[in-house]
């Protein structure tokens, strides 16, 4: 990266940080940074340090928010006896896009993995474990990805709640909509067919 | 059946091109020519490892950087599978020009069956080859059995590591010992499924072993249907935990089952002769070769390494005669073409193989 003066060869370090972004990639967004005007650098050099100095967790539910509790656990309308169990802020946003879901969450931020050196001290578990105790919860829906590690966060969170007499579940594995059988692997079918229902 | 061969820079090759025909294919020339190398080559496009005990980097030519291997197949599909390799590993995994980035999404498009001097391990080895063999057929069969072994080695690994940090209670590593007993009654089920089947084949005879009777039983921490090999698992590992205390790992499991061969009620290892050991391999073999047939409706690959120095004539004329009945697609290596019997009909064809070139 010699050919280039040192701002931005610095700049093009930084953004092949990026997952995702290589050295190319990162070049060509430097190239389109140092080419825009410049309130369009400084709103999104802006917007980086916002980002940094607005967002924080939510106290009860951990999803990432500029208000402390969050919209989502502000909202009064939504059901508040069921919790939605997730393992990242991105997964929230995908199962409210769908509209079909209307109580709150709670947001683990990752998945047991003793590889990665993740525990349950590492997840927020206490925090679930103490909004389950203290407020009237009759069902946690476990929404973890189905890889090794989310199937296993789920059966600890299902333990873990034992106790307490809620009603845990688990989002139904299977086949996606509008494919077709044939198109389907075999683990994917397989799963659906474990997973069948009366009609 | 695989139709054409395209090798560069592959061992001891520099540029091959081959031309298949539907019968005996016959590689023919002095030792350390290159025969092998062209099953070899044939059996990675399949299956992206080698049945020799090799890894793929050391398969470059010498002084090259990657080698490429292409094949076309046809049968149940036509497939032009194509690879190259280089330092860094795959660097292409291709099937009619479609690139792969998952191994396991391209593996399984052609089934080849091998029968080769280092499989006497099969029976004479450590339980670790009988696994890889049960596992490489189960996958043959059904193709999501890959994905459900990789899940519970994944489950193991996790486990693994809690035990080697010096975790074996708790309600954490309660629940990767369970999803471990759940995970593994999935593989012991597939496998123990896939013996019954081959058992079924080897009792529909052979011609290989005579009236001997040969049969395969799975050696496993449980047996049963999958709700009882998972709450077999669980309880064997819980009453052997004070063992993974000491060993820091865990010690019963799929990963640790066996698979025994025995004929005529004996355990094969314990007597046979070496002789007697081919035999039982060559109906093994067959028995998978017939079980591909059954599932898939075509016969696999047979890929033959050197049978002519591990077989007697009449057990070469006999597997010869078997495989011709059956119209399987035949590769096979062999120093001197007169060592095969019944070789020569018009859907043969003869390669000579001299220091890496094909000479027609």
């Amino acid at each position: 990266m010699g050919f280039f003066a040192k701002p931005i060869a610095q700049l093009i370090g930084e953004l092949s940080k990026f997952p995702g972004i290589g050295e190319k990639t990162a070049t060509r967004l430097a190239f389109h940074i140092l080419r825009s005007s410049r309130e369009d650098a400084e709103s999104l050099a802006g917007t980086i340090l916002a980002v940094k100095e607005k967002i924080r967790l939510c106290s009860k539910c951990f999803n990432i928010t500029d208000e402390d509790p969050c919209r989502i656990c502000k909202d009064t309308r939504r059901q508040q006896d069921v919790l939605c169990v997730v393992e990242g802020p991105q997964d929230v946003a995908v199962i409210e896009r769908t509209g079909e879901f209307r109580g709150g969450y709670h947001i683990l931020h990752g998945v047991l993995s003793p590889i990665n050196g993740i525990g349950p001290d590492d997840l927020r578990m206490k925090s679930l474990v103490r909004r389950v105790a203290d407020r009237d919860v009759r069902e946690v829906i476990v929404a973890t990805n189905p890889k090794v590690e989310g199937e296993a966060t789920a059966l600890y969170i299902a333990k873990l709640l034992k106790p307490f007499g809620v009603k845990v579940t688990r989002l139904a594995q299977g086949l996606p909509m509008g494919g077709e059988l044939e198109y389907f692997d075999a683990a994917t079918v397989s799963a659906a067919i474990e997973g069948r229902r009366d009609i | 059946m695989i139709e054409e061969l395209y090798l560069r820079n592959f061992r001891n090759y520099g540029e091959a091109r081959l031309s298949f025909s539907s019968g005996i294919n016959l590689f023919c020339g002095e030792n350390g020519q290159g025969k092998t190398n062209l099953l070899e080559a044939i059996y990675l496009l399949g299956m992206l490892s080698s049945f020799r005990k090799a890894e793929a980097a050391s398969m470059v030519k010498k002084g090259e950087e990657t080698f490429c291997i292409s094949g076309d197949f046809t049968g149940d599909g036509a497939y032009k599978l194509l690879l190259e390799k280089g330092p860094r590993g795959w660097e292409k995994i291709s099937a009619n020009g479609s690139l792969y980035r998952k191994k396991l999404d391209y593996l399984g498009k052609i089934r080849i069956v091998v029968f080769s001097p280092d499989e006497i391990e099969l029976i004479q080895g450590s339980p670790e080859g009988r696994r890889r063999y049960i596992d490489r057929t189960c996958f043959n069969t059904s193709h999501h059995y890959l994905k459900q072994l990789k899940n519970y080695r994944r489950v193991l690994k996790q486990r693994n590591i809690l035990l080697k940090k010096g975790i074996f209670r708790g309600e954490e590593f309660g629940t990767w010992t369970e999803r471990l007993a759940l995970a593994g009654a999935k593989i012991v089920k597939e496998r123990a499924a896939l013996i019954e089947k081959l058992n079924q084949k080897l009792s529909e005879g052979h011609p290989f072993l005579g009236t001997d009777s040969i049969k395969l039983r799975y050696v496993g921490t449980c047996t049963g249907d999958e709700m009882d090999v998972s709450q077999g698992l669980l309880d064997k590992l819980t009453s052997s935990s004070h063992v993974e205390r000491c060993r820091r790992t865990t010690v019963s499991g799929p990963h640790r089952d066996d698979i025994e061969i025995s004929v005529n009620g004996t355990v094969a290892k314990a007597f046979s002769s070496r002789g007697e050991m081919r035999s039982v391999l060559l109906a093994l073999k067959t028995a998978e070769t017939a079980l591909y047939d059954d599932i898939w409706g075509e016969s696999p690959l047979i890929l033959l390494d050197d049978v002519a120095s591990e077989l007697d004539i009449g057990r070469r004329s006999a597997l010869i005669s078997f495989l011709r009945e059956k119209g399987n697609q035949v590769l096979m290596t062999t120093t001197e073409a007169e060592n095969i019997p019944l070789f020569g009909n018009k859907e043969d064809t003869l390669f000579r193989v001299s220091e890496g070139k094909i000479i027609h």
